[in-house]
């Protein structure tokens, strides 16, 4: 008997990353954004070093390049900074970070066309995966690497929606696209992970 | 239930959002066959890989230096540049710029038809007129392009840089005709011309403003 998905319902991540949650903010925190919303550059940095991984990650992994993350993990923290006065506290700092970061991430893909040449646009199995795993799924390194060779709008969804935890309505109303084209797109970028990784 | 069809409700199933004849038509098919369950179990360990991607990877160089410099003196506040660019604050100065849009119309107009003092009228009075119009151009120029001074993060490179352009273009234009007015104060016709470049110029910004006060 197949377990009934809707009695263990499947959580993107235990370290609750969904920018949806709000985790405890500790007070520090709280002290460290009142000061930079006063203009202390120095609360601020120290605001950037406790979330910077955590937007580079994202940056890198919507944007499958390390130099787009570079430059849009700057862009996120100078519109933190410009933006930091509508933080009203309803959420975590990290979360509206968060979701200020794949706004920031979504608008550049609408507006700009800084997407590096090489980035695979095929859904050619071959093409996803040019290195061959040895093992069904074998490591996290393998599995970053292939998210990065997905296709664009199949790697957003992919990560928005099974690693950071949105669910299709969100990502549509974030990418402006239905909820079915975000559907259809995770479908996509699991099924050419899949080929890549147990290939 | 055809293992195409199958696969292709395979997301649903694991979101939970099938409808239940639909998961019960699935599970019979499962049951009996082993190419899609294995199907299903791929799925699984690539959700459970995914789950246990790190949250944070760190960059590989430090951004702050490059970020430190980019930060204004303070935050925007509220009662600064959000009340220009959120709808109901931002139509302010929009406001603002649509009147002085109304008056230099109003005066390229007048400079134009009116190419010839009346009696009543002195060339000091039509340059007198013309510096108030000036006036009122540069306050609303200079709030629309700081208002587009800070939302320039909000646009890509590529469209602030024919923004740039363009006020380039402008700038020049508005350079041009103002040596051509100092060289002939009361000149009617280069007053004209200068209102109504004003005009294209405060037209762009209030364009851009108006564009990033949407993002």
């Amino acid at each position: 008997m197949i377990p009934d998905p809707r009695s263990q319902p499947f959580k993107p991540s235990p370290l609750l990353r969904h920018p949806r949650v709000a985790d405890e903010v500790p007070p520090f925190m709280n002290a460290l954004i009142s000061r930079a919303r006063d203009g202390d550059k120095q609360a601020f940095e120290q605001l950037y070093r406790e979330n910077v991984g955590r937007v580079y990650a994202l940056c890198l992994r919507m944007m499958g390049d390390s130099a787009m993350a570079d430059e849009l993990t700057q862009d996120a923290f100078v519109r933190a900074w410009q933006k930091l006065d509508s933080f009203r506290g309803e959420s975590a700092f990290s979360s509206w970070l968060h979701r200020l970061t794949v706004n920031l991430i979504l608008q550049n893909r609408r507006s700009d066309r800084r997407r590096s040449s090489w980035l695979v646009t095929s859904d050619d199995p071959e093409l996803v995966g040019a290195t061959p795993t040895e093992s069904p799924i074998s490591t996290a390194i393998d599995l970053e690497d292939a998210i990065r060779r997905l296709p664009p709008g199949a790697r957003e969804v992919f990560v928005l929606h099974d690693v950071e935890g949105y669910r299709h309505s969100e990502i549509a109303e974030l990418a402006g696209i239905a909820p079915g084209t975000s559907k259809a797109q995770l479908h996509r970028a699991r099924r050419l992970l899949r080929e890549t990784l147990t290939s | 239930m055809k293992h195409t069809d199958v696969r292709a409700i395979l997301d649903d199933y694991l979101g939970g959002t099938l409808g239940r004849s639909e998961l019960r038509a699935l599970e019979a098919h499962l049951a009996g066959c082993g190419p899609c369950r294995r199907e299903l179990q791929v799925i699984r360990r690539l959700l459970s890989e995914s789950a246990k991607l790190p949250p944070s990877i760190e960059p590989p160089r430090d951004l702050w230096s490059r970020i430190e410099p980019r930060l204004s003196a303070k935050p925007l506040s509220s009662s600064t540049v959000f009340h220009r660019f959120r709808p109901p604050l931002h139509l302010g100065s929009l406001a603002a710029a649509a009147s002085v849009l109304v008056i230099l119309a109003v005066s390229a107009t007048v400079f134009a038809t009116r190419t010839r003092f009346t009696h009543t009228e002195t060339p000091v009075t039509a340059h007198q007129q013309f510096v108030v119009t000036e006036k009122y151009y540069v306050a609303a120029s200079a709030e629309l392009a700081e208002a587009f001074r800070v939302a320039r993060n909000e646009l890509s490179p590529e469209m602030v840089q024919l923004i740039d352009k363009n006020l380039g273009v402008i700038d020049a234009a508005i350079q041009e005709i103002r040596d051509a007015l100092a060289q002939d104060p009361n000149n009617r016709e280069v007053m004209a011309m200068l209102a109504t470049v004003y005009q294209k110029k405060l037209m762009v910004l209030r364009d851009v403003t108006g564009w990033t006060s949407e993002l």
